[in-house]
């Protein structure tokens, strides 16, 4: 039961992710395979700030502005200069999330960090009170808000935003931070109940991404995916400890992904 | 767009992409004398390096890994398409066998690598195979997932002795001047093996798989297969790797193969394949080799300082292989280099090439229209305005027309089996729905956009397997050349089908990206050879110069009121808004591009300064077309439709200075004077406005006031600026 809980709320973390990474894609049009790293990055800044006696709300917001800048530089360091009619964008978002990682192992992958809750709270209620509102606040801004109109428009085409006068690489750019921001409270909240560290990085990019391709871009389907993927660690995980929660989930997204098949559900343009 | 891309192509480059000049029959096509020379080349390069000093000995068994894992990455993720992000796992595979196994066994690591490559190529397989079924960007996701897992299930099973990795035997005995030899042989056996298959027909079936899926099944095609097939290879030459790598530095360790080495081997590729591109032909094919160097030379042989050569080899390699990769690769750009296309061996005269519809290739040849034969009958077409029917007899053209937005090209699909519904039958028998059975039975189609793939690549998925080449020599003298990557692609799919010879072709607007004199009366005398080979053609088609040379047409109708409201009596359309002031900055209004799936209030909503959502609303109720439609998706909209969306984008947020350029392509009368109108009310708001007349009826827009009748009695407007 201990088990199923916590797999309910390191789900929610999960799915909030996967709601950050869901606003991401849709204003890049593609996989944003850097955000695992960016936001363990913010998180591990957090942590080691606090754990150094700074004063929590500073540590946070330099946790925040690091995951922030980490995720917005694919804009910059990417998206602006390849092609999206090819491999190259994902090929180089997942190249500057492995840079990102190789940076966090060398400078803070050697501390040693005990995860402090956000919140005076039992854990899974902590990802149940923040995560849920912050979801829905996501899903509220991309579909009613006019920044959620742009970025809607800059990820269906790029050239209707410039049209219409919207700077494509500043609005890009703010979703990605806010994706950032977004991840790196999400992995905060996530911290107390799991592994957090620079080798679990690329873990957490699997699962905000798949959470919010599985849920078609759409932040509050994309919870319900991640609380999956959390019961998935939580039922399937005791059978091979240490790495069977990896395993779980790695097979559920491969399964899942392969029986629903070609990509679909998406207006990057079709064949006819 | 770059320099290069706007000089107008010359006669050598435009016709040496407009027609294929070397075709190659068989399904491994012959290396060309520059590529059996470079290879040459690089193999003594490689066998000196074993006999150099102690210190190069060392630095080259540790770049030797490298380098055949470029050359797997060239072939899955550069030459296919594909994002394969388990190829560090594969690699890890084959660190497993060379290290644990092959110490297990008690011999040399050289020993296991048969069963070393043939895991590998297993999990390549796989994950071609996911990538075909899944498509480019979910099939990243999975192989991630995919090479996540079984790294995981590696460490869950605890084999290679936890953090301290386990003890890895050498490649061969003999010490390692001896494995260095061995490891140079196996760079060019892998260099070989990958160039072949690079070069081959299901290395071109396996790129259009990935990169327009629809595409490949249209033409008989099945991705997951086609993939899997390339995807085998490039895992058993990652294992290749894998091994090498272990018996270099002596240990095997997960870590060693994980996120950091997946993003080195994607890198690899793509840097790979953009420095094909930019090589001399005589080179490039030793693209992978100067990728793995680049990456990882750095690092290994040529350290700049201490903190380079002992930092994490990503952390230099990363910003440097991305940056070339920007440099490198070009937007849009034609082909400035003729390639080659890869035909089965009984291309040459186009006769049946054996392969049954259980053989390799289901999609068998068409045979010759017989004069009993029907031709293609379809009924219960489902399209906006309602159901439709056709029939299309051997040898003729049928012309579809209509407005925008009035279902032609889901009429196509249709037929073609993209969408489901509707009863088609060919010669009498009912066809199968799904894309691929249809294409089997003789069916292919033309797209209204070309698929992203290399026009080499898409000629040889369409033409199919057992291609006309006679007729492909015809059709290239047919059809007008091609001026860019749009065009070349588009040119490529209508030769695929001139040597294809189908029973029923479908094109969709087969003319539209080619410009130029005459190039739409050359489509049209093409689409007429194409009928006289016995195909029957359904075309839809807006330009006059294509529609004329067709038999019958077939005009589809917009819906009446199901789709739009009755236009309101003048008297009741509400008054526009008062426009408000206008903003710094230009704006220039030529051809609308939208956001399919974003409504068209909210193109409004995400303009930069637009007001408040009532008097947008007010806005979209008095302009023509879309009065009523705010919450319709923009994907929706018809031409005309969406440049008058462009209009409201300019009436919402104006800016001091407006060019029109064609503003008024698709619209009406009736708009059409609705526009002029709003050029007035711009002019006398301030702003600037310059007109580029796309049409005659766009002229008076730029008349001096004083010349010009008044249009619509609403103001006056100024000149020009």
């Amino acid at each position: 039961m201990t088990a199923l809980t916590t797999g309910l709320g390191i789900g929610i973390a999960y799915g909030l992710l996967g709601a950050a990474a869901a606003v991401a894609s849709r204003a890049t049009r593609t996989l944003h395979l850097a955000i695992g790293p960016a936001v363990v990055l913010g998180a591990l800044v957090h942590l080691v700030l606090v754990a150094d006696g700074r004063p929590v709300a500073l540590a946070l917001a330099a946790g925040v502005a690091v995951g922030a800048l980490a995720s917005a530089a694919v804009e910059p360091l990417v998206l602006r200069w390849l092609d999206d009619d090819g491999p190259l964008r994902p090929v180089g978002t997942f190249v500057v999330g492995a840079v990102l990682a190789t940076v966090g192992a060398r400078t803070l992958g050697a501390r040693t960090v005990r995860p402090t809750p956000l919140l005076d709270l039992p854990d899974e209620v902590a990802a149940l009170v923040v995560g849920l509102p912050l979801a829905a606040a996501l899903a509220w801004l991309l579909a009613r808000s006019r920044f959620g109109a742009a970025v809607r428009v800059v990820g269906g085409s790029p050239e209707a935003a410039r049209q219409a006068g919207r700077s494509v690489s500043l609005v890009r750019a703010t979703a990605l931070a806010l994706a950032g921001v977004v991840g790196v409270l999400a992995a905060l909240l996530a911290a107390p109940m799991t592994l957090l560290g620079i080798p679990q990085a690329a873990g957490l990019t699997l699962r905000a991404v798949a959470a919010a391709w599985l849920a078609d871009d759409r932040p509050l389907v994309a919870v319900l995916v991640g609380l999956g993927f959390g019961l998935a660690e939580a039922v399937l995980g005791g059978v091979l400890p240490g790495s069977g929660a990896d395993l779980a989930v790695a097979v559920v997204v491969v399964v899942a992904l392969v029986a629903r098949g070609a990509d679909s559900g998406r207006a990057w343009g079709r064949a006819w | 767009m770059s320099r290069r891309a706007e000089r107008p192509p010359t006669d050598g480059p435009r016709r040496a992409w407009s027609r294929p000049p070397r075709v190659d029959r068989g399904p491994v096509p012959a290396p060309t004398g520059g590529e059996i020379g470079a290879t040459v080349a690089m193999t003594a390069a490689l066998v000196g390096a074993a006999y150099a000093p102690e210190v190069v000995v060392l630095g080259w068994l540790r770049l030797a890994p490298t380098l055949v894992l470029a050359w797997a990455a060239w072939l899955v993720v550069g030459r296919v398409g594909a994002i394969d992000l388990s190829l560090a796992a594969a690699a890890g595979l084959g660190g497993l066998g060379g290290g644990v196994l092959a110490a297990t066994l008690g011999v040399d690591g050289f020993a296991v690598l048969p069963l070393v490559a043939l895991g590998g190529a297993v999990v390549g397989a796989t994950a071609g195979a996911v990538v075909g079924r899944v498509g480019r960007l979910a099939g990243a996701l999975a192989t991630l997932g995919l090479g996540a897992g079984l790294l995981a299930a590696v460490r869950g099973l605890e084999v290679l002795g936890g953090a301290s990795g386990f003890h890895a035997v050498p490649l061969l005995a003999g010490g390692d001047r001896s494995s260095a030899l061995w490891a140079a042989g196996l760079v060019v056996v892998a260099a070989w093996v990958v160039g072949a298959a690079g070069r081959s027909r299901p290395a071109a079936l396996a790129a259009v798989g990935v990169a327009a899926p629809p595409v490949a099944a249209a033409a008989g095609r099945r991705p997951v297969v086609d993939v899997a097939r390339v995807g085998a290879i490039g895992g058993a030459v990652a294992a290749t790797a894998g091994l090498l790598a272990a018996t270099a530095t002596g240990s095997v360790q997960v870590e060693a193969f994980g996120t950091a080495l997946a993003a080195e081997a994607v890198l690899l590729g793509a840097l790979a394949q953009a420095l094909r591109r930019a090589l001399p032909s005589f080179v490039r094919s030793q693209a992978p080799l100067l990728a793995g160097l680049l990456v990882a030379g750095p690092s290994i042989l040529f350290p700049l300082a201490p903190w380079v050569g002992t930092a994490p080899r990503l952390l230099v390699a990363g910003p440097v292989g991305l940056a070339l990769v920007a440099l490198l690769s070009r937007r849009g750009e034609l082909p400035t280099r003729p390639t080659h296309v890869a035909f089965p061996r009984d291309a040459a005269d186009g006769t049946a090439s054996g392969e049954g519809p259980h053989g390799d290739d289901p999609a068998g040849p068409t045979p010759e229209p017989a004069a009993d034969r029907s031709g293609l009958v379809a009924t219960g077409l489902a399209v906006p305005a309602g159901d439709v029917g056709l029939a299309v007899a051997p040898g003729e053209v049928l012309a579809v027309t209509g407005p925008n937005g009035a279902g032609k090209s889901t009429l196509l699909a249709r037929l073609g089996g993209q969408l489901p519904g509707g009863d088609v039958r060919l010669d009498g028998g009912l066809l199968d729905g799904r894309p691929r059975r249809r294409a089997a039975a003789g069916l292919a189609r033309a797209w209204q956009r070309p698929p992203a793939a290399d026009p080499a690549d898409v000629l040889a998925v369409v033409a199919g397997p057992a291609p006309d080449l006679a007729a492909l020599d015809v059709a290239e003298e047919l059809l007008p050349p091609a001026h860019d990557l749009t065009s070349a692609r588009a040119r490529a799919v209508l030769l695929g089908l001139s040597a294809r010879r189908p029973a029923v072709a479908l094109l969709d607007e087969p003319a539209a990206p080619f410009t130029g004199a005459g190039a739409a009366e050359a489509v049209g005398a093409w689409l007429r050879s194409l009928a006289a080979a016995g195909t029957a053609l359904v075309v839809v088609e807006h330009r006059p110069e294509v529609v004329a040379v067709a038999d019958r047409r077939l005009e589809v109708h917009r819906p009446d009121a199901a789709r739009r409201p009755d236009r309101p009596d003048e008297a009741d359309v509400p008054a526009p808004p008062g426009l408000p002031n206008p903003r710094r900055g230009s704006l220039h209004l030529g051809e609308v591009a939208v956001a399919p799936d974003v409504c068209v209030l909210d193109h409004l909503r995400a303009l930069p300064g637009a007001p408040g959502d009532a008097h947008l609303v007010q806005l979209l109720s008095a302009a023509p077309l879309l009065a009523g439609r705010g919450d319709d998706p923009a994907g929706w909209l018809s031409g005309g439709e969406r440049q008058v969306l462009g209009w409201l984008r300019v009436l919402a947020a104006p800016t001091r200075e407006l060019v029109l350029d064609g503003a008024g392509r698709g619209l009406d009368a009736a708009t059409l004077a609705w526009a002029g109108g709003q050029v007035d009310r711009l002019r006398a708001a301030g702003v600037t406005v310059d007109v580029r007349p796309g049409r005659p009826e766009e002229r008076p827009w730029g008349a001096d006031d004083s010349d010009a009748p008044d249009r619509d009695g609403n103001g006056t407007g100024t000149k020009d600026v």
